[in-house]
């Protein structure tokens, strides 16, 4: 049946109204950006940024050495592959329903995406949960989620060149993610501070391993060959996640997401995963000044295991005036000298 | 490079370079590209931008696409993600600073068009309010005048739903339009 059966003015309808959109001339900028994608994050990282970043290097493993335990450097102490708290969510670790899904009926996925956000210890991962799109896999929606870099939460960035075709698709192969990425991934120019790369490296490990759910090895790939180096970064082996603890974050918050509107007469649950010392994770809500509403909860999730606890907070809100505020999650600092991690989204209380 | 010689061009030892590709592909795509971009997202600027994108997509993918039809479907489908995308983004933007303004850049150079800028103002408005899949799907049916197999391969969804979001959406979109629709023909 021809498209114009039941709507025979639809097709003219839409086209008389982009009929007049000119857009400007855009080819020397298009080539401009194919010739040299640009990197886009803070350059302000100092000298101890830099020295923590040298302890993130991706660990290589062996392409031939099937064996689980081998690409999981982080479960020291159990020596298990089984998924950890701190990257693998399961039904029940997911957030439910998103706000930022405004549509009825968006046919999409929540996956956990991996970015990176500052610490007291240098730039590190957080994970935050999205709602990839269909007509991609999960695997590869939450990759492109990462590498894009439009995390909800505005703290967050990718170490990833924006606009251009760093990564392509994502599949697994053998035991093996395979990650495949393009011309601009591959350049010899890219430009980037070295722990920017190696961070962006691990946003993508960290991210195909939670979309699959396994610790598997990771393995860059350029038209169909395994690539010696993708943004500077030896890639060449599969490689595995850098350590747990030196590369994430230590709190990072699942629920509230950015921008969750809640009502005050329901207790706000606040989700996250963390790793603490003796397990003391404290979360308290505040104003745009800075002024606490709603002290601090603590809670305990776990620590002296390589891995990020899970831990769940409830909030009383009834005393909060409508407006917004932030939802803060820390570590405990026993130093006291301002080394905690913090973890904060925005919210919307309403009546 | 023109597209009889293009179609010439497709074994592995003459193998047409992502550069000419670029050129060629701009030349006869960006400004329809746009302008699909422009029924998605609204404003001119960004639509702008997520076609730019896809280009550049497009350019780094040259070697798997290679063929000119592969390479239109591909910017389609880029356009319209990132064009999804970019609402998603706008969304959350939106609520943080509380501050939108309902008529910003809907940049028009004329009003050469059977419809008055006014009416094209609304038509995108309307566009607007449509969940992104029912816009999606109208825009692609009735705009780009797809098969509804394209565009299940292009949106990754069943013909089934095509079809659905279709009705759904047209239905919605004269219900949005009222008299606009209907005087219009």
């Amino acid at each position: 049946m021809s498209p114009h059966d039941n709507h025979p003015d639809l097709h003219d309808l839409l086209s008389d109204t982009v009929a007049d959109v000119e857009p400007s001339h855009a080819l020397d900028e298009i080539r401009a950006r194919t010739k040299k994608a640009k990197p886009r994050w803070p350059y302000a990282a100092g000298a101890s940024i830099l020295a923590v970043a040298a302890s993130l290097t991706a660990f290589a493993v062996l392409a031939n050495d099937p064996a689980p335990e081998a690409v999981d450097p982080g479960s020291s102490t159990t020596g298990s592959p089984s998924p950890s708290a701190s990257d693998s969510p399961s039904s029940s670790d997911s957030p439910s329903p998103s706000p930022s899904a405004s549509a009825t009926e968006v046919p999409s996925e929540t996956v956990a995406v991996y970015y990176i956000g500052a610490t007291p210890n240098g730039p590190r991962l957080y994970r935050e949960f999205q709602q990839v799109v269909t007509g991609v896999d999960a695997l590869s929606g939450a990759i492109a989620a990462a590498v894009d870099g439009r995390p909800l939460d505005s703290d967050y960035y990718s170490g990833w060149p924006q606009g251009a075709d760093s990564f392509l698709e994502a599949y697994v192969m053998d035991g093996v993610i395979k990650v495949e990425v393009g011309d601009s991934a591959v350049g010899a120019d890219f430009d980037s501070p070295e722990w920017a790369a190696e961070l962006a490296i691990e946003q993508v490990i960290y991210t195909a391993q939670a979309a699959v759910q396994k610790r598997l090895p990771v393995q860059f790939v350029y038209r169909g060959n395994p690539v010696a180096q993708v943004l500077g970064v030896p890639t060449s082996e599969p490689l595995a996640n850098g350590p747990v603890l030196k590369t994430l974050a230590l709190v990072s918050l699942t629920t509230p997401s950015e921008g969750t509107v809640v009502d005050n007469d329901e207790p706000l649950v606040v989700e996250g995963v963390g790793n603490s010392f003796e397990g003391n994770i404290v979360t308290w809500v505040e104003d745009l000044s800075g002024t606490v509403v709603v002290d601090q909860q603590p809670v305990i999730a776990g620590w002296l295991e390589e891995k990020l606890f899970p831990y769940e907070v409830a909030l009383d809100l009834s005393s909060v005036a409508p407006g917004d505020y932030v939802v803060i999650s820390s570590t405990d600092d026993p130093s006291g000298e301002g080394r905690a991690h913090v973890d904060s989204r925005s919210i919307q209380v309403v009546d | 490079m023109t597209h009889a010689a293009l179609a010439g061009a497709v074994s592995s030892a003459d193998r047409w370079s992502a550069d000419d590709a670029l050129e060629e592909m701009y030349a006869a795509h960006w400004r329809p590209l746009v302008r699909l971009a422009v029924l998605l997202v609204r404003d001119v600027g960004t639509a702008e931008e997520v076609v730019q994108d896809a280009f550049v997509a497009m350019h780094g993918r040259w070697g798997k696409l290679n063929d000119n039809n592969l390479a239109l479907a591909y910017l389609r489908q880029t356009v319209v993600n990132r064009s999804r995308s970019v609402l998603r983004h706008r969304v959350v933007v939106d609520r943080h600073l509380r501050s939108t303004d309902p008529h910003a850049s809907t940049t028009a150079p004329a009003d050469t068009g059977a419809l008055a800028k006014a009416q094209r103002g609304a038509v995108l408005d309307a566009l607007a309010q449509l969940p992104d899949r029912q816009r999606e799907v109208l825009v692609l049916r009735y705009y780009l005048e797809l098969s509804e197999a394209e565009i299940a391969e292009a949106l990754g969804i069943a013909r089934g739903s095509v079809k659905s979001h279709a009705s759904r959406g047209s239905a919605a979109l004269r219900a949005l339009l009222g008299d606009l629709w209907k005087d219009e023909s």
